[in-house]
């Protein structure tokens, strides 16, 4: 296999980097590991910053998203919510803080307006009765996974390729060149490889893996957040809480869900971050002062991702630089040929895919310039032609009544999946994320995809076996009506269906 | 105020159970629940130990696993002796059926994997065949793929196959538009009307097979006269294959569980949560239940609770800790990782409620079913059993307390 450039890493930065290179006429191929958008992408707030955040300890990273925030709402409105953004400073909390916040957002630029108290609560009616001051900001919600997904299937349609389910074993060096990667499917276990004139690392917070197998040294801090998704959509605007970045003091509304994070704690590896039950305490205490009763509401699911910090000098934890940086291997240690993009945010992820193509056409000697910031991408749409189904009437049942996703729905976002594992079915076709947790949907989509010939009949068990796993580890978010939920689904996975593993001796 | 010898809070199996054997002890008893039991979200078929198709065996194994299971506090034949008085009280309206020894049924889930069950309702009795089997589906119904559980089957030596019916013949009622019916108790209720249509509509292609498998949907009030008049019609056994809830078989266990309570003399306040307890020293003098209006005020010599586990809202699940729901008892197994299901009230062989240090909390108080500590139902297949037996056993030992 052949292309011009390899992109690794299949999160927003390495599908910007590739939607970027495709606008200036250049052939390139995506690997990622596991499913698009399965790394830090996947486990984030979907924050599109206003820079608010940043203001007071790094301007310069504050200006940068607010400009990215500018653009995004333009060019990537199909993944963008516009909903404002609170920054709440609360009885108690320093009021220093406050005139520092608004001196800093008004020298950075960054738009903001106080409001009165009755009007943030008719607003935002659960918002703390201690609040003090509110301040409106141009803070939005971005859907992480749509981000990711238009930038590649905007590729996609210009001729770029991406391959899920593909980790790059090592990278192909010759003398001090790298001319490819050795690729492995990880479902297969086949082993190719595929010659590229560069090599574009994006691979996150693996990133420093990669670069080793070419012989390169990234120092990359790890560090992990952990956050938790409620059962409803508890506030309209994404709410921060004005004071030095801490746990749990954003909460951000996702469709028909909010986000509460996060924590920040030294990680030793990028690979399966868990949850820790006083990670999540401390979640539910800080969010309780931002809205009280906050503790007591339904929480879905906790999860947590892994940040990569560039920074070797400063060490990981909020003190850190947000910043990120594309980084020459020619420069750094004279290998040709390859490049890697570390550190940085969610919100960046255009002008870090914008500096890296940058690098890469200067590489291959190309002169285009970037295009991103102007031409808008696609709205979602399906790759493959849905059938008409003249067998189920007028309306679209659906599969999923918690989130209303009707059988088209979910159809079309089946088939844009490169490969129906259940890992990519409960994240790409988004099955599974409403307050029955699967309960219902991951039998009935199964069902679906067996009677649309998408699943075979042990695919189609193995799905439910995996999903219904995937959605019992809770841990120690379990409380309450979820645990009654999950208690239900496990007697009919368990028992009535009997998919936990010891009916193949029967 | 309204007084009782026995006041069973929980309308669930266990409740239920145990309501039935105070009732032939003759003890003026009532059901007090906040809503239904969970058997009307499960399958229907009832099971006493899985993982071997001698159940005696599995429990033996089970027990000797785990010391703290409420199997360990009654001996096998209590367990039998509950089964067989909960087979006799159901007859009729919703009989079950047992293999001799109550070794357990092997029969086909909806998937078309396999399963063990001890004690099946008339519906899924056919579901043991070896002979060939008919699956029929519905047309545009969601929660049944009939060509699925065929695969499933013959891929282990069976041989099904699979069919599918229009909802045409389903539609019974006017001003559809065509809609397609997709909820479970529609469909049953529609079927209680329109089998005979579903019958024409199968007639010949049920030739050369022992059963129809269909999903459990065959009505519910009904169910005997759908199920009846098709295997006239056909000409062959049918079962039905359980899959989501609402389940029409826990629905109609249910139901026929409380007309026989209500038959035997018994009353049955469902709907209505527990709020408080009356408690002098060791002994449960009334419970508060908050019906509309004003609370109401029923006074017992002895009580049952039967209110469920985690599903059933007897264990709360908080933040902090896990709590009994009623009398507040304390829940032991909590975030023991892995065990969060295990959570329960601890009793001695009496089923009376013990604290932390081994003392009795309250004498005339007795538990049973999910309520108890030290199972797990779903990964053992015990549920049923455990609800019956201990039900069974906590009207006992509250009879003898009455007597005392």
């Amino acid at each position: 296999m052949k292309t011009a450039v390899l992109v690794i890493g299949g999160g927003a930065t390495g599908a910007g980097i590739l939607w970027d290179l495709t606008l200036r006429g250049i052939d390139a191929l995506l690997v990622e590991q596991r499913e698009l958008a399965y790394g830090t992408t996947g486990r984030c707030h979907g924050l599109l910053h206003s820079g608010g955040r940043y203001v007071v300890r790094d301007r310069s990273v504050a200006r940068e998203c607010y400009r990215e925030n500018q653009i995004l709402r333009r060019v990537a409105a199909a993944a963008v919510e516009e909903t404002g953004g609170f920054f709440v400073h609360l009885e108690g909390d320093a009021p220093v803080y406050a005139e520092r916040w608004a001196e800093a957002a008004t020298s950075a630029g960054i738009p903001f307006r106080e409001i009165d108290l009755s009007e943030a609560h008719r607003l935002e009616p659960l918002l703390s009765r201690n609040v003090r001051r509110v301040f409106l900001v141009p803070d939005a919600s971005i859907d992480p996974f749509d981000l990711v997904m238009i930038n590649a299937q905007g590729a996609i349609r210009r001729g770029a390729k991406v391959l899920t389910g593909v980790r790059v074993e090592k990278l192909l060096v010759e003398g001090r060149r790298v001319r490819g990667a050795v690729l492995k499917d990880i479902e297969t276990g086949e082993i190719y490889s595929v010659n590229a004139e560069v090599v574009v690392n994006a691979a996150g917070p693996w990133a420093g893996q990669v670069a080793a197998t070419a012989g390169s040294h990234l120092q990359l801090a790890y560090g992990k957040g952990t956050l938790l998704v409620y059962s409803q959509r508890l506030c309209d605007h994404v709410i921060n809480r004005l004071r030095p970045p801490g746990d749990g003091d954003i909460l951000v509304p996702a469709k028909t869900v909010s986000l509460l994070g996060t924590t920040d704690l030294p990680a030793l590896t990028p690979d399966n971050p868990e949850p820790t039950g006083d990670e999540i305490k401390a979640l539910l205490d800080r969010g309780e002062e931002l809205i009280p009763g906050l503790a007591g509401r339904r929480v879905l699911r906790s999860f947590a991702g892994v940040r990569p910090i560039y920074d070797p000098g400063e060490g990981a934890g909020r003190g850190a630089s947000r910043g990120f940086a594309v980084v020459d291997h020619e420069e750094a240690d004279g290998i040709h040929g390859f490049c890697s993009v570390v550190g940085g945010k969610l919100t960046t992820y255009r002008l870090m895919a914008e500096q890296a193509a940058d690098l890469v056409a200067a590489k291959l000697g190309v002169s285009e310039r970037c295009r991103t910031k102007d031409t808008c991408l696609p709205a979602l749409t399906t790759l493959a032609p849905v059938p008409p189904d003249s067998i189920e009437g007028k309306s679209a049942p659906l599969v999923c009544e918690c989130e209303l996703l009707d059988k088209e729905t979910f159809l079309q976002a089946v088939r844009r999946l490169a490969r129906l594992t259940p890992e990519a079915l409960l994240r790409g076709a988004r099955l599974a994320h409403g307050p029955c947790q699967g309960t219902t949907c991951i039998y009935r989509g199964a069902l679906l995809l067996y009677r649309e010939k998408l699943l075979s009949y042990a695919g189609c068990r193995e799905f439910m076996r995996r999903a219904f796993r995937a959605r019992q580890r809770r841990g120690e978010a379990l409380q309450g009506d979820q645990a009654r939920q999950l208690e239900l689904a496990r007697g009919i996975y368990l028992q009535n269906l009997q998919l936990g593993g010891g009916d193949d001796e029967l | 105020m309204m007084n009782y010898d026995l006041v069973v809070i929980g309308a669930g199996l266990a409740g239920m159970t145990t309501a039935l054997k105070a009732l032939q002890q003759g003890q003026k008893t009532i059901v007090v629940a906040a809503g239904a039991g969970a058997m009307e979200v499960m399958s229907g078929c009832l099971d006493i130990c899985g993982g071997d198709d001698n159940p005696w065996l599995a429990l033996r194994r089970l027990v000797a696993e785990k010391p703290a299971h409420p199997y360990a506090l009654l001996s096998e034949e209590e367990i039998r002796e509950a089964l067989a008085f909960f087979v006799e009280q159901i007859k009729g309206a919703c009989p079950y059926y047992h293999q001799s020894g109550f070794r357990n049924f092997r029969i086909p889930t909806a998937l078309g994997g396999r399963r063990r069950a001890c004690l099946l309702p008339e519906g899924q009795l056919a579901a043991a065949t070896e002979g060939p089997v008919l699956a029929v589906g519905f047309k545009g119904y969601r929660d049944f793929s009939a060509e699925l559980m065929a695969e499933g089957m013959n891929r282990v030596g069976y041989r099904w196959q699979a069919t599918e019916v229009d909802t045409c013949c389903l539609q019974g009622g006017e001003g559809d538009g065509g809609r397609i019916c997709n909820n479970s108790v529609e469909i049953a209720l529609r079927l209680e009307r329109s089998w005979r249509l579903l019958a024409e509509e199968l007639s010949g292609r049920t030739r050369g097979f022992a059963a129809a498998a269909f999903p459990a949907v065959l009505g519910l009030d009904q169910h005997l006269t759908v199920k009846r008049g098709l295997e006239k019609s056909l000409g062959v056994s049918v079962f039905e294959a359980p899959a989501l809830p609402p389940s029409l078989p826990g629905m109609r266990l249910a139901a026929s569980l409380a007309a026989r309570i209500r038959r035997g003399g018994g009353d049955l306040l469902q709907g209505f949560p527990v709020v408080s307890a009356d408690i002098q020293g060791r002994m449960c003098r009334r419970i508060i239940v908050a019906t509309p209006g004003s609370p109401l005020s029923i006074g017992g010599k002895n009580f049952i609770l039967a209110s469920g586990g985690i599903l059933g809202g007897g264990i709360l699940l908080e933040r902090e800790r896990a709590s009994e729901a009623v009398f507040n008892f304390p829940a032991s197994g909590f975030r023991r990782q892995a065990s969060v299901f295990q959570t329960g009230v601890r009793v001695n062989r009496r089923m009376q409620p013990l604290a932390a240090d081994g003392q009795v909390i309250l004498e005339n108080v007795f538990c049973a079913g999910r309520i108890l500590a030290g199972y797990d139902p779903f990964s053992e297949g015990s549920g049923a059993g455990v609800a019956v037996a201990t039900g069974y056993r906590a009207a006992v030992e509250a009879g003898r307390m009455a007597e005392q």
